[in-house]
């Protein structure tokens, strides 16, 4: 469903601009060409005032003013110098190409993390779909919309338009300057257009410099859509009719998908499409053929519109009957799944965490094929049993409370549902059952006591002889006095070690009670698991500095808080544990059958940083034994995986998407394919690939994301940076793993390599640019200038241009710059370059310029330029020296990580990894042409050598 | 009421196809006057009407309509004073719009346009009654597209727009040459209503001798780019068709016609 309301909510928002085309074309009969570029310079100035912070329904009437203003220089060069529209179009588009790359500074700005009109709606979503959440809006705001120019049409001054169009000669008999009203009419168009260039761009995410190319042409095949099916004089009618047209151009597009299509044919059946709709609005005219005149008569159907409309509608509707006919399973199986959480604490939200990303890759979809539904007692006991019965009320078919409280209530509650619970520590204690397997017939799930008495070994590494011992709890969890239990059990042993007590009821008396204690001079504080202690964890740590007293714990989240050693288990994977249970009991089982079950993941941590602030020395045992650790205020930890367990056998389906082709995209998915199949045999497990490309089109890219999101599948594989940032902004559940990235973090989609977006990971590639660099400077110990020819309409080409920057200034090198945008200015760049008297030219990671090697190697040779480059292959076209990456190890890298995935790490926990294999490739022709020497083990370890045949 | 003084206009100039349209024309109609112009084909009458209306510039003179110098406005800024009404019947009305709208568009003539919606109720209800003044039933079709009614209900229609809000002049190119005999006679009877109705000062540009003679109150005749005769009321009564000929034979002596262009010559204007 996501797909098509998604293709209606594209469809609406490109209606904007649409409606300036009908203003332009119908009303004028002037197919205005600005509209491609307008519409980047909408998102452009959007997306640079939203991350200037400006509130993104604001900046819609900015970029409404930028966008008639293009269209009035349009109008004017029209009108003033008499200059043919189509041709004024197109200068201004060009024109407007460079503005749009001075305001937004960079070819693509990123909004992933900004607050868009998308975001501010979700965060206000009372639990709807998102798509279906924005739809509303934008149907709202589209009828308002709607009605405004409808109305405006209407007036005087619209009227006025109309007749401009219609018959200037006696629009200026009647004192009107035809000129002016046009010059109006083309501004406002182009300020509709500006608009929903500034809506798409937060609604995709990001603005790119490229994305209004062809524009004209979906905004055409709007309007003429539209026409076909709502004719009428009526302006309210037309109006609609272009809303419509926009609409069903989209559903169209995404249908083309559903049924399968290869997207690389949605060009041809957009034309197909266009042509059929024209084809059959001439057969509704006078002059239609016999044949269609005879079906007509035969349906005795007088008004052919209708006909027509009918016929669509029908279609559209049959699909979906058919759709619904064949997978009624779809729908008619919602389970509902009711999570429960005592509190708002990390325990247990981790754990909540845990269970959703783990049932999400198992397939349940909230809102698709599962309802989850999710409440919080917000530490209030009682409130736990308001919500079971909420809960039983709402026929809930599976519950999951998560912690002691709310399993208790659970169980007090409910006997015919299962249950499956997670993170508790002794589910015995609350009545569910004397042992793991000898439990009530309803019940399951996942438990473990802390580790105390291993958390009390290994501060016996560290303290030996008498000492004394802190730990403050709250008695009213069970849980907690499940916990004390233990520890005094484990200390029974060591009669050396005394403990001090200190009870709380609240939050709010942690600080007195962990001041209390270090007043008893102890000599660190051993925290057992407690919920109101670890809700105020920062006062125990502010006594612990004060005093230098260390803390000791076993939950394993309190590691980056303060905790000098942590010996716990991960609540993360309990909540895994329980997506598992979830799991087979949907499928089947009783959870009788089930045996609890025990934690599985365990972290040992230390943190440095606290070690160094209290000055207590780390014995070498410990430091070694320790799995995580935080140093310098960041935290490394093992990714959390899961045992295998029968799911990974079900045949995975993997969509690949590339953004468009080129050698190195297509060798890092070769490289990632090969990887994968040998896995895959290894294991016996069954992957289904899909591969997708956009041929380089934005509004492709947009509806395969949403295909891919829509086709549920299980992990997405991107290739390039847009096809990342188109994948990401759609996708927000679907694992995703990415590569052939050179900065994922200038692509928006994460602000540090370990702080990202929470459902993918994947590889940053950069070019080598300063390796390069330094390479120049080895084997040219005398250049001095360096000259790089860059295109300023590549994120990617700006990037390395600021690289190759630092470097020269590092190597002592002079960097002369020049910069194009199309390659017609390639060769003017190349001779002002060249006579400007550089000692090398060096071409970096510009995908444009990549494309003619050939072309600048043979000049550059000719003038005895060395001619360097960060692709390996490029020395087979004429390059000296080039130095990339091995995108087929990218690839199989990629593939890697991948298979990290599939075994159950969940991607926000796997930092994106900086992998830059180094590929060198070396023309020692030309090395003797320059009369330089090449050292062997360069030679050696170079992939590609071109010697003299 | 328009005075235009040493007008000249020249086409293509400096080219081999070089036109003299019009050579130091004088003239001034006075206020209430309804002057009634003819000549031969290319004699410079329907260029005098341009330049008064503003759609072609003069090379050198000054035009003045009440009293304001009008020379250097454009067409739409003499809207103002002026009504045209042109001999295409598809010029002087957009086809894709509704009579109603259409009559909106004459009814702000000269003045400005606001977004606000004024073609509703009491300003339908003026149109109507004012379309029944044609006495062409078109009264019941406010909302029909101007693009249905024919040639002579357009013209009609056009005529009305041109009197809608009273201009200081009116000019009418050939207005009634691309009708049928029978709309023509309808549309220069409408047009002599409204003329003696709303008193108009009246530049008629006609290729019929018959309905210059019987229209107006004052005749001019124009050759070769110049007023070569100005027929006052008084001479203009007593003028026949054959008069104006022999005026045409006199030309023909002056400049050697043949006899097959005064046939035709006869053939087209009488």
């Amino acid at each position: 469903m996501e797909l098509w309301i998604g293709a209606v909510n594209l469809g609406i928002l490109y209606a904007f601009m649409a409606i300036g085309t009908f203003i332009t074309y119908k009303l004028y009969s002037f197919p205005d060409i600005t509209i491609d570029g307008t519409f980047a310079t909408g998102a452009a100035v959007a997306s640079i005032l939203i991350v200037d912070g400006w509130n993104p329904l604001l900046v819609l009437p900015v970029a409404f003013l930028v966008g008639s203003l293009a269209g009035f220089i349009t109008g004017f060069i029209h009108t003033r110098f008499k200059i043919e529209g189509l041709l004024a179009g197109i200068l201004v588009m060009t024109g407007l190409y460079s503005v749009n790359l001075h305001i937004m500074g960079k070819s693509n700005i990123p909004l992933l993390t900004s607050k868009t009109f998308v975001s501010i709606l979700s965060s206000v979503n009372p639990g709807l779909p998102p798509e279906l959440w924005t739809c509303f809006f934008l149907v709202a705001a589209m009828l308002f919309f709607w009605i405004l120019v409808s109305l405006f049409l209407k007036t005087d001054f619209g009227l006025t338009m109309r007749a401009t169009g219609n018959n200037p000669v006696m629009v200026a008999a009647q004192g009107v300057s035809v000129n002016r009203i046009k010059i109006f009419g083309v501004a406002i168009a182009n300020g509709f257009v500006g608009i929903s260039g500034a809506l798409i761009a937060q609604y995709q995410g990001f603005a790119d410099i490229g994305m209004g190319i062809g524009s004209i042409i979906f905004s055409l095949a709007a309007v003429i859509i539209g026409e076909a099916i709502l004719r009428s004089r009526s302006v309210f009618v037309q109006v609609l009719g272009v809303i419509i047209g926009s609409v069903i151009f989209r559903l169209a597009v995404a249908f083309a998908l559903n049924v399968g299509m290869n997207p690389n044919d949605l060009k041809l059946i957009t034309a197909v499409f266009v042509l059929f709709t024209l084809v059959a609005t001439g057969a509704f005219g006078k002059n239609s053929s016999g044949f269609m005149k005879k079906v007509y008569n035969w349906l005795r159907i007088k008004n052919r519109r209708i006909f027509l409309f009918l016929g669509l509608t029908i279609l559209i509707a049959g699909y979906f009957i058919g759709k619904q006919m064949i997978f009624p399973s779809e729908r008619n199986h919602m389970v509902k799944i009711g999570v429960v959480l005592a509190n708002q604490s990390d325990i247990l939200t981790k754990t909540r965490d845990g269970l959703y990303s783990e049932l999400t890759r198992l397939g349940y979809v909230n809102g698709k094929n599962c309802v989850i539904l999710e409440q919080n007692a917000e530490g209030d006991i009682p409130t736990n049993l308001t919500i079971i019965d909420h809960f039983i009320h709402q026929k809930v078919d599976i519950f999951i409370p998560i912690s002691t409280a709310s399993t208790q209530a659970a169980l007090n509650k409910i006997k015919n549902r299962p249950i499956v619970f997670a993170t508790v520590a002794n589910p015995f204690m609350i009545g569910a059952g004397t042992s793991p397997v000898n439990h009530p017939p309803n019940i399951t799930g996942v438990y473990g006591a802390s580790p105390i008495k291993e958390l009390l070994a290994i501060f016996r590494q560290m303290y030996r002889g008498k000492v004394k011992i802190g730990v403050i709890y709250n008695p009213a969890y069970p849980n907690t006095v499940s916990n004390l239990k233990d520890m005094k059990t484990a200390l029974e042993n060591d009669k050396d070690i005394r403990l001090e007590e200190a009870t709380v009821s609240n939050s709010n008396d942690v600080y007195q009670a962990a001041l209390a204690i270090a007043n008893r001079d102890v000599a660190a504080f051993v925290l057992i698991n407690d919920l109101t202690v670890f809700n105020s964890f920062e006062s125990v740590v502010r006594v612990s500095k004060n005093n230098e007293i260390p803390i000791f714990t076993c939950d394993a989240e309190r590691l980056k808080d303060g905790a000098l050693i942590v010996y716990g288990y991960e609540y993360y994977g309990s909540g895994m544990q329980a997506a598992h249970l979830v799991n087979r009991i949907i499928r089947g089982e009783s959870p009788q059958n089930i045996p609890f079950e025990k934690y599985k993941i365990l972290t040992y941590g230390l943190n440095y940083d606290v070690a160094r602030e209290l000055s207590t020395p780390i014995p070498a045992a410990i430091r070694l034994a320790a799995d995580s650790w935080v140093r310098d205020g960041i935290l490394t930890r093992p990714a959390f995986t899961l045992p295998p367990d029968p799911e990974l056998w079900r045949e995975k389906k993997v969509a690949l998407f590339q953004f468009s082709s080129s050698s190195l995209l297509d060798m890092s998915m070769h490289g990632f394919n090969q990887q994968i199949n040998s896995f895959a045999a290894e294991r016996s497990i069954k992957f289904k690939m899909e591969e997708y490309n956009a041929h380089g089109d934005f509004s492709t890219g947009q509806s395969i994301a949403t295909a891919i999101v829509e086709k549920n599948y299980d992990y997405v594989v991107t290739f390039s940076t847009l096809a990342l940032q188109i994948m990401a902004s759609v996708n927000k559940k679907i694992p995703h793993v990415f590569c052939a990235v050179t900065d994922p973090i200038k692509a928006g989609v994460a602000t540090t390599l370990s702080d990202h977006q929470q459902n993918l990971t994947g590889l940053a590639t950069p070019q080598p640019v300063e390796a390069t660099i330094k390479l120049m400077r080895q084997v040219f110990p005398f250049a001095k200038k360096i000259g790089m020819i860059w295109n300023t309409s590549e994120v990617n080409s700006e990037i390395c241009t600021i690289k190759a920057r630092a470097a020269c200034k590092q190597y002592g090198f002079q960097l002369t710059e020049r910069t194009i945008t199309t390659l017609d200015d390639l060769d003017d760049a190349r001779k002002s370059i060249v006579s400007s008297g550089i000692d090398i030219f060096f071409i970096s990671g510009d995908v444009m310029i990549s494309q003619v090697i050939p072309q600048l190697a043979k000049p550059m040779t000719q003038e005895k330029i060395p001619f360097f480059s960060n692709t390996a292959e490029d020395v087979n076209s004429g390059t000296f020296i080039s130095l990339g990456a091995d995108y087929s190890q990218v690839g199989e890298k990629a593939a890697e990580v991948f298979i990290g995935v599939v075994k159950g790490t969940n991607p926000k926990d796997i930092p994106i990894e900086l992998y830059v294999p180094f590929s060198l490739g070396i023309n020692l022709n030309l090395a003797k042409e320059f009369g330089v020497a090449i050292p062997d083990t360069m030679i050696s370890a170079a992939k590609i050598v071109v010697r003299q045949p | 009421m328009i005075s235009i003084s040493n007008i000249n206009k020249v086409f293509n100039a400096g080219e081999p196809d070089e036109v003299s349209a019009l050579k130091e024309v004088n003239l001034i109609i006075h206020e209430h006057e309804f002057v009634t112009v003819i000549g031969t084909n290319g004699s410079g009458k329907s260029t005098l009407l341009n330049v008064i209306a503003g759609s072609a510039a003069t090379d050198k003179g000054i035009i003045t309509i009440d009293g304001t110098d009008v020379t250097r406005k454009a067409d739409f800024q003499r809207a103002k004073y002026i009504s045209r009404v042109f001999q295409n019947p598809y010029s002087g009305t957009a086809p894709g719009m509704t009579i109603a709208e259409n009559l909106l568009m004459a009814f702000f003539r000269g003045g400005a346009r606001y977004p606000v919606i004024s073609l509703k109720g009491q300003l339908k209800d003026k149109f109507r009654t004012q379309l029944a003044s044609l006495d062409m039933q078109l009264e019941d079709r406010l909302d029909n597209l101007m693009g249905s009614l024919s040639g002579g209900q357009r013209q009609a229609v056009t005529l009305l727009m041109a009197v809608l809000q009273t201009p200081k002049v009116l000019l009418l190119d050939e207005h009634i040459a691309a009708l049928d005999p029978k709309s023509a006679a309808q549309i220069i009877r409408l047009t002599q209503k409204f003329v003696s109705e709303n008193n108009l000062t009246t530049l008629m540009v006609t290729h019929s001798m018959k309905n210059a003679l019987e229209s107006g109150n004052r005749m001019i005749m124009m050759h070769k780019g110049r007023i070569i005769e100005d027929f006052q009321e008084q001479d203009k009564k007593n003028l026949t068709v054959e008069d104006l000929l022999s005026k045409f034979e006199d030309i023909r002596k002056a400049e050697k016609l043949t006899p097959e262009l005064i046939d035709s010559l006869k053939n087209q204007y009488i």
